[in-house]
């Protein structure tokens, strides 16, 4: 059982493989976060702008659940406004298209995002890289 | 350990490509079902659960028969 | 050594103390939800169709156009991967108990109109691994697409057929432009949920509107906990009919035959 060179070969070209994302990025991508456009016809979000950078997906999710499995459609905010808990009817009543904002960072960060799967009035499948962020077709 | 599979006559190694032709497809059709959804599987309205649920338990216990089987081979060779 | 370990217990514990306040003053800085201002309070929603009235209209499905117009159900080439929140069904397979061997062929295909019974005790719940369908406290059997992982237990599960899964992409299928209402994905079991979106908003499922707008009015939606609703006027006044009584699911759409 003299396997030690196969293995230690197994195991470098499994190496190789795993960190194989880390050598594609080197040279590509961008250097800074996006800038994401201001939408027109607001000039605060429902929250505070750096509340809504670091946990919009949790607000996102609560609001799923409150909607789907509890029934209640409107969210009080910190600030006492009343908003319709509504991704399509109130985030993207401001923020306009999932590509020109969500995707824009989204695309940068390599984070997927399968809302538009459901929540999309576009027509057309969405594809692999549209649920990456690149848009749809 | 590993010699014993990588030696072998050529029908053995024949056996060893038809197998993996049969693979290949296999992974091949689960990639275009989690593209396409489940409805190339000839699964329907009215038969929504087919080879797929009805005999997961089956071949589970046919496989557990099988290591049973093989097993008294290794304990006692 | 036992001094050692025991410090590190303390430690350890008052660590975890520590810890365990964190997501407390965290979760403080968010808002609140509730239910809006005009969203429809019922104690147990139901149906009650008049087939008499939906049979004068002969070959109408307002009710199914206008359902699933908007809720972007899709009309799909193979027949075997239908998608159908309410459509119409031969009267023997809907109530298969009460066709004799005299009942003539006109009557045995009398187009019946069907949907998800929304039942008291339905076995769609019972069996869910996952409780991406459940009750909900107005008697509304409810589905959460998010969350259903498409085994199919529910659709086997069903006793009226009421559920549908779906085999490929509906989006293709939709007819026309998306509406708001989100469309689902492959692998999803969707069904009627009694318009959940609208009674919310205060407004009667669809399918009721549509019948009222032609005219017919065949289908009247209520509360049952309320006895001045037009449902239990109904219930009061007539003898209605249920679909497969005997299995014990208490359906609540209730027939006027």
């Amino acid at each position: 059982m003299h396997d030690t060179g196969k293995i230690v070969l197994g195991l470098g070209v499994f190496g190789v493989l795993v960190t194989g994302p880390l050598w594609y990025g080197i040279g590509r991508g961008k250097g800074a976060p996006p800038e994401l456009p201001k939408p027109a016809n607001a000039k605060q979000c429902i929250e505070p702008t750096a509340f809504m950078r670091a946990r919009h997906m949790e607000l996102l999710n609560e609001w799923r659940d409150a909607v789907v499995r509890n029934a209640d459609r409107v969210y009080v905010a910190t600030d006492g406004q009343h908003h319709e808990m509504s991704l399509t009817g109130t985030c993207l009543r401001c923020h306009e298209d999932q590509d020109k904002f969500c995707n824009k960072c989204h695309l940068y960060a390599g984070v997927e995002t399968f809302c538009w799967d459901c929540h999309q009035k576009k027509k057309g499948k969405p594809t692999l890289s549209a649920r990456l962020g690149g848009g749809t077709p | 350990m590993l010699e014993k599979a990588l030696t072998g006559s050529r029908r053995w190694w024949t056996l060893l490509a038809v197998l993996a032709a049969f693979v290949a497809v296999g992974f091949a059709t689960y990639l275009r079902q989690l593209s396409v959804g489940l409805g190339i599987t000839g699964l329907t309205r009215d038969v929504p659960w087919g080879l797929y649920i009805a005999q997961l338990t089956f071949l589970v216990g046919v496989a557990a028969s099988a290591v049973m089987v093989v097993l008294r081979y290794y304990l006692h060779h | 050594m036992t001094m050692r370990r025991r410090s590190f217990l303390k430690l350890a514990g008052l660590g975890l103390a520590g810890a365990s306040t964190a997501p407390v003053a965290e979760a403080l800085v968010r808002g609140t939800t509730e239910a809006g201002k005009n969203a429809s309070q019922g104690k147990r929603w139901a149906m009650v169709i008049d087939e008499k009235k939906c049979l004068t209209r002969g070959g109408c499905d307002a009710c199914v156009k206008a359902c699933h117009r908007a809720h972007n159900v899709p009309a799909l080439a193979d027949p075997r991967h239908e998608v159908k929140w309410v459509w119409k069904e031969q009267f023997e397979n809907v109530f298969p108990d009460r066709v004799t061997p005299y009942t003539p062929a006109a009557m045995k295909e009398r187009p019946t109109l069907v949907l998800c019974n929304h039942c008291d005790n339905p076995p769609c719940v019972r069996v869910c691994p996952t409780q991406s369908t459940w009750k909900r406290a107005d008697g509304i059997v409810m589905m959460d697409m998010h969350r259903c992982i498409g085994c199919r237990y529910c659709v086997v599960a069903c006793p009226y057929g009421s559920r549908s899964f779906n085999f490929e992409d509906p989006r293709p299928g939709i007819q026309g432009e998306p509406t708001d209402y989100p469309t689902r994905t492959k692998g999803v079991v969707e069904k009627c949920t009694f318009c959940t979106e609208r009674l919310a908003a205060g407004q009667r499922p669809l399918c009721v509107e549509a019948c009222e707008g032609i005219g017919c009015g065949a289908l009247t939606f209520g509360d049952l906990g309320d006895p001045a609703s037009p449902v239990s006027a109904l219930l009061r006044a007539n003898d209605v009919a249920r679909r497969k009584p005997e299995l014990g699911t208490s359906p609540h759409v209730f027939y006027l035959l």
